[in-house]
């Protein structure tokens, strides 16, 4: 009451002094220190990028503006396209390929993580395959794979998948396991099955665990797809983009830094995705209150 | 009404016995590393008594408490719930174990919490509508209208330990175990939690058998007051209070409560010199 008064007595104090407390509230300090932070790192980014190409005297074959790169987009290619729709295609099949198999990789991990943490001889044959999922030095025999498989893209979700397995079988066994003595007891004291154990205790105590392997798998499925597309006989994918610009590096530098900024964006992509997903899912978790 | 229940009940008479332990042993580990947590433990809780134990921390006060509830098996001796294996009481959803902490599920709201046993035990003639009405009542019982939305870790501990007692009342056990289920709140509140039982106690006619390591908190509540001694866990004595029902905290100024609070202190003492 008193402060509309005041507001309305003084209208020239009103709108400041209106901001002021708007800029006061929790929540919108921490957006705009969010959106801050990221103008913010946009800049050095771009800074150190021209910096260093005036530092290095870089002639435009080695380094070029970040401003070429960014007009290139707006090319036409043989095709009559623009560059920016040529290289999103090629992440259109990186994606799916990335995206299938993270799919893939999250029923596996989560069916092989519960497997490890809940039972002790079938977790025991498992843990040798999962330790050497982890050790198969994938980005050495992904060529032998696309020879053996084919360069199709099953072949490459595959190998995306095979690479994103590893942290969502560990998380999911870390979160299945930790359960406290004393929830397992009030289950337990209520008669409930292990199933109701499960689904009622178990998952959801351990999806904060399961989306943070799924946060790291989601960044190792895109690398993974990249890989699988490097071997020769591929044709599409924004890994197949990247090997072509590098031919072509001295005719068209900006080709394959528009290329690379492309592949950087679609792993962001599909860790902000995951990202996503978490918030909804985890919506009333401790610590996951969306600020 | 409660009032001439509840004093009709003065002392309490065990017509019938709700928990009985008989020659109750308990080992945990094998060999030389095995540790006998409780052994020669003779006790027989009646029906709608409510009784404390009390001793120095390690004497198998919770190993009893999870002994009754199923949760441990004994190593020699036998436990009776109900006249019942304590498998066979467990499964038939007769008593609500109260834990130390609260143990209330994160990703569950105040209410869902409160719900969770219902969910799992599918009880007959439990009508949706029941459900709602008797979560209700509880969480007005405990002080908590208005928290229904709210999410455990929003609440002070002294609530989350209210929730957890709604939580065990909500399916009706005729037995409660509670194993110190007031020990990390402050005082101010475990009095007012320590009255809410008695009174939770005198309309639900259930039967107690309360952990505490405060003789005060023993006395003020108990029908009775189990005194342990440590290594192994016995029975060294089991002292009733003769305080009539209702009791408020105007009973503990009376000299009666002086002198049965002197009396667990003494016995309590001798149970330490003993492990000494
Ligand atoms: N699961 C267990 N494994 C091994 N020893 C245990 C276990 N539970 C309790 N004990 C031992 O049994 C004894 C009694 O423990 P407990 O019943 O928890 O005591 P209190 O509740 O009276 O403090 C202690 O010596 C404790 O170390
Ligand atoms: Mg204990």
């Amino acid at each position: 009451m008193s402060a509309r008064v005041t507001s309305q007595a003084s209208p020239s104090l009103g709108g400041p002094g209106r901001l002021a407390v708007l800029l006061r509230s929790e929540r919108l300090r921490s957006w705009s220190a969010r959106i801050g932070l990221i103008l913010i790192l946009i800049a050095l980014f771009l800074g150190g990028w021209e910096f260093l190409k005036w530092v290095t005297d870089s002639p435009r074959t080695t380094l070029p503006h970040f401003h070429e790169v960014f007009d290139y987009l707006f090319d036409i290619d043989s095709q009559g396209n623009t560059q920016w729709l040529a290289i999103g295609r090629q992440l259109e099949v990186t994606f799916i390929e990335a995206v299938t198999g993270l799919a893939v990789a999250t029923v596996a991990g989560f069916a092989a993580g519960t497997l490890m943490a809940l039972s002790r001889w079938t977790g025991r044959g498992i843990m040798p395959f999962v330790i050497g999922a982890q050790t198969v030095p994938i980005v050495a025999i992904a060529p032998a794979l696309v020879i053996w498989l084919g360069t199709g893209w099953e072949t490459k979700a595959l190998i995306a998948g095979f690479l994103a397995f590893f942290p969502i079988a560990v998380a999911t066994a870390r979160g299945i396991g930790d359960i406290s003595q004393d929830s397992l007891d009030l289950m337990a004291s209520y008669g409930a099955s292990p199933t109701r154990v499960f689904f009622k205790l178990r998952v959801p105590g351990a999806l904060p665990y399961i989306f943070t392997g799924l946060e790291v798998a989601a960044a190792f499925s895109v690398i993974g797809a990249i890989v699988a597309e490097l071997p020769v006989g591929s044709q599409e994918g924004i890994g197949v983009k990247i090997l072509t610009s590098q031919q072509y590096f001295s005719l068209e530098p900006e080709s394959l830094f528009a290329s690379i900024g492309g592949a950087c964006l679609l792993g962001g992509a599909m860790v902000s995705m995951v990202r996503i997903v978490q918030l909804i899912v985890l919506r009333g978790h401790r610590g996951e209150t969306i600020s | 009404m409660t009032t001439t229940d509840s004093a009709s009940e003065t002392p309490p008479t065990a017509t019938q016995t709700a928990i009985a332990f008989e020659q109750v042993r308990k080992e945990f580990g094998k060999g030389r590393d095995a540790t006998l947590a409780v052994d020669d433990v003779d006790l027989a809780i009646g029906e709608r008594e409510f009784v404390s134990l009390i001793g120095p921390s390690g004497c198998g006060k919770s190993t009893l408490l999870r002994l009754a509830a199923d949760l441990i098996e004994p190593s020699g001796g036998s436990v009776l719930v109900k006249g019942k294996s304590p498998r066979q009481a467990r499964l038939d959803r007769d008593y609500g174990f109260i834990f130390q902490a609260p143990t209330l599920f994160d990703w569950r709201t105040v209410w869902k919490n409160v719900a969770l046993p219902l969910e799992i035990m599918r009880i007959p003639g439990m009508t949706k509508q029941k459900k709602q009405d008797e979560i209700e009542r509880l969480l007005g019982m405990v002080g908590l209208d208005g928290f229904e939305k709210h999410r455990p870790y929003q609440l002070s501990g002294g609530m989350q330990q209210r929730v957890s007692l709604a939580r065990a009342l909500v399916f009706r056990p005729s037995i409660l175990l509670m194993d110190e289920p007031f020990g990390a709140l402050d005082e101010i509140t475990r009095d007012r939690m320590n009255l809410e039982l008695l009174r939770i106690w005198s309309e639900t006619h259930t039967t107690i058998l309360f952990v505490t390591h405060s003789i005060p908190e023993a006395v003020l509540l108990s029908g009775r007051v189990v005194v342990m001694t440590a290594r192994p866990g016995r029975v060294q004595s089991v002292i009733p209070i003769d305080l009539p029902y209702p009791r408020t905290t105007e009973v503990e100024e009376s000299t009666r409560y002086y002198e049965l609070v002197t009396e667990v202190r003494e016995a309590l003492g001798e149970a330490m010199a003993g492990d000494a």
